[in-house]
């Protein structure tokens, strides 16, 4: 890949996602040259005592423990480390107002304390955390408090930029959702159970205070480059939750 | 999404279908969609984003459907967030609340910008709830079903405290999505759309437990 460098342009960014795309069919196709058992793209493994079947684009969400063949999990963590760099670079490019208005946002709203910027984000009053740990040691969380609240929730978030394959930030960004929920938990009532109202403005809190620096183009190669299969699963709604974050933080007034 | 790999050696087919949840925020739309799924939350087995990604299986004249349902924020500062969710949906259910006024004019935007973006071939279920406290009705039956009849959607009435009429909403929906992926399919058959690639679709598996749509497929829209 030589599309950063001198003259490097974000019009570049489609060319080089086909291209990555392009190896991806390719040396799928060098693989099942090799292991001619292997099915097409999408399609399952079929256990051995069962009937192969045919079909394409299946889900490997799939309950039964049905194993789904995907050539971007199989092939992404060998290629894409290599081209990642030129690749986010372009993404970066392809952002790049998106992202100064996103940047100009974060920093103003992360002058806010935490409870300040909680009920400015609409969250509601149960889920304010009361206590934080210092060095062990717990105390209360006040009106001045910041960065005290949900922390291993945007620990986990921004762990996000070190990853390289769309299965790999995936992982990160479901991780994150199960780290906020461990820190709601001791909250609530035991019979609690998310919904978006709740969930979406504590996530977008996360979000924030994770100052993610080139979040917009994490979330188009996430979204060109993630398995087609888990779009629509919980994956899909998770990744579908980050990107809307992205996009209210751009648009959020300020306080 | 893609009409992909229908037929087989079996004759047995699984749509798969994405359902997503519109409603102001105290409309009930959350304790609809757990009323409907309950079951799931019997056993151990809870997803991360619990109550806003729900999935259900059933078995429609003899076709298998699998329902992922995508609950979205209500607030009224979310709006503009709408599109993202659901983009590729093939249903949408917007509720609103008999005993509010506001809430059914939500519905009502709604409706509008679901039938600009995604155009007649999203199945609209439009749904009344908390039927229980009939006695403070603020929309009159009659403006919501006329209202629903002109818009090309569906109305029904639920309470889910009562679990009243939601089994019935979610059959009837099944079987609207399934015509129209029916009526693609028979399209792609007739190859007058093939080359056509569209944002939505529905994915048709042959034989599978689980299917998720992807990829481009006909369109009729």
């Amino acid at each position: 890949m030589t599309y950063v460098g001198v003259g490097s342009n974000r019009r570049l960014l489609r060319q080089a996602v086909q291209e990555v795309q392009a190896y991806l069919t390719h040396y799928y196709s060098i693989v099942r040259f090799l292991f001619p058992g292997l099915p097409d793209d999408g399609g399952i493994i079929p256990d051995p005592p069962t009937s192969p079947s045919k079909s394409r684009h299946n889900s490997n969400t799939a309950e039964q423990g049905v194993v789904v063949v995907s050539c971007s999990s199989l092939l992404l963590p060998l290629l894409l480390p290599r081209l990642y760099p030129p690749l986010f670079t372009l993404y970066c490019l392809q952002e790049e107002q998106e992202e100064a208005q996103y940047w100009e946002r974060i920093l103003r709203l992360n002058k806010q304390p935490d409870q300040a910027l909680l009920s400015f984000l609409g969250v509601q009053e149960k889920f304010w955390p009361v206590w934080m740990s210092i060095l062990g040691e717990k105390k209360q969380i006040v009106s001045s408090s910041k960065d005290a609240c949900f922390v291993s929730a945007v620990e986990t978030l921004q762990q996000i930029s070190t990853t390289f394959t769309p299965s790999d930030k995936l992982l990160v960004i479901q991780k994150t959702f199960e780290e906020l929920t461990q820190e709601v938990k001791p909250m609530l009532d035991s019979d609690f159970l998310w919904c978006m109202d709740d969930l979406l403005p504590l996530f977008l809190y996360v979000v924030l205070r994770a100052r993610i620096r080139n979040l917009g183009a994490e979330v188009s190669l996430i979204e060109d480059l993630m398995d087609p299969n888990v779009q629509y699963g919980e994956m899909g709604l998770m990744f579908t939750t980050l990107k809307a974050c992205y996009i209210q933080i751009q648009h959020e007034s300020t306080m | 999404m893609a009409a992909g790999g229908a037929g087989g050696n079996s004759g047995g087919k699984t749509y798969s279908f994405k359902v997503v949840l519109l409603g102001e925020g105290c409309v009930g739309k959350t304790s609809l969609v757990l009323r409907y799924c309950e079951n799931k939350f019997n056993d151990k087995h809870i997803t991360t984003l619990q109550a806003s990604f729900l999935t259900k299986k059933l078995n429609i004249t003899g076709k298998r459907v699998n329902l992922a349902i995508w609950d979205t924020a209500g607030q009224e500062r979310f709006h503009a967030l709408g599109p993202i969710y659901y983009r590729d949906s093939n249903g949408a259910i917007l509720v609103y609340d008999i005993t509010d006024e506001d809430s059914f004019q939500k519905v009502k935007n709604w409706v509008k910008e679901l039938r600009k973006m995604l155009g007649n071939e999203i199945c609209l279920c439009i749904v009344g709830n908390k039927i229980d406290l009939d006695k403070d009705r603020h929309v009159s039956v009659e403006e919501a079903e006329s209202y629903a009849e002109s818009v090309g959607a569906k109305h029904y009435h639920t309470s889910a405290k009562l679990n009243k009429g939601i089994e019935e909403l979610f059959l009837d929906l099944c079987k609207r999505m399934m015509e129209t992926a029916q009526a693609e399919e028979r399209l792609k058959g007739n190859g007058a759309s093939q080359s056509a690639s569209s944002r939505r679709g529905v994915q048709i598996v042959d034989d599978e437990p689980q299917a998720t749509p992807a990829g481009g497929c006909c369109s009729s829209g």
